[in-house]
């Protein structure tokens, strides 16, 4: 549910966010994408060590 | 068919990468994943092709970054990193008929169904009730 309502809120997905808005130059789009890496890193990491 | 091929549709790949355990990942998004729409797109825009579907110009505003944009990013981040998936592997995982990526489209389609039942209610009523459309049946 999260990467459905997430990505409507921020405009995108990897895709439409981190491929191609980031290829258009979209600093909208390039503050998203670096925003979902960084959580998904920690979130991974909080997961793998609980 | 690009992402069956390079085996983004296994949240084991997606995982690793997110764990720093494996460079796959992050190597075909700087890579062969990003250079053609980036170099397509200027290409397209400079020869001043038309859009197939709309039959406009290729061009494109770019917005600033927004609130939603960094809260938007927070929630599919946490997304990604639970279920090892985003959209585009998602309906890979579909196309590919592995039978678990309809617990995983089933949340993303509630999500979007959340989020746009919470849109229609925050919109403001545009239409003008009957009463204060009606003219005043007092004479001038």
């Amino acid at each position: 549910m999260l990467i459905g309502f997430g990505a409507k809120v921020a405009s995108g997905c990897t895709a439409g966010n981190g491929l191609s808005g980031s290829a258009m130059g979209s600093l909208a789009s390039l503050a998203a994408t670096v925003t979902f890496f960084a959580t998904a890193i920690a979130v991974s990491f909080l997961t793998e060590a609980v | 068919m690009t992402l069956s091929w390079t085996g983004l549709t296994s949240p084991n790949v997606i995982r690793d990468a997110l764990l720093f355990k494996s460079a796959y990942l992050f190597l075909f998004l700087s890579g062969p994943r990003s250079r053609p729409p980036f170099v397509g797109l200027r290409i397209l825009r400079a020869r001043a092709e038309r859009a197939l579907l709309v039959d406009r110009p290729v061009g494109w505003k770019v917005p600033s970054p927004q609130r939603h944009h960094i809260v938007g990013g927070m929630l599919f981040g946490t997304g990604w990193a639970i279920a090892d998936a985003c959209p585009g592997p998602i309906a890979t995982q579909l196309g590919q008929g592995i039978w678990w990526s309809v617990f995983t489209i089933a949340g993303l389609v509630t999500g979007i169904a959340i989020y746009l039942r919470g849109q229609r209610a925050a919109a403001p009523v545009t239409e003008p009730s009957a009463a204060t459309t009606q003219p005043s049946a007092v004479p001038g």
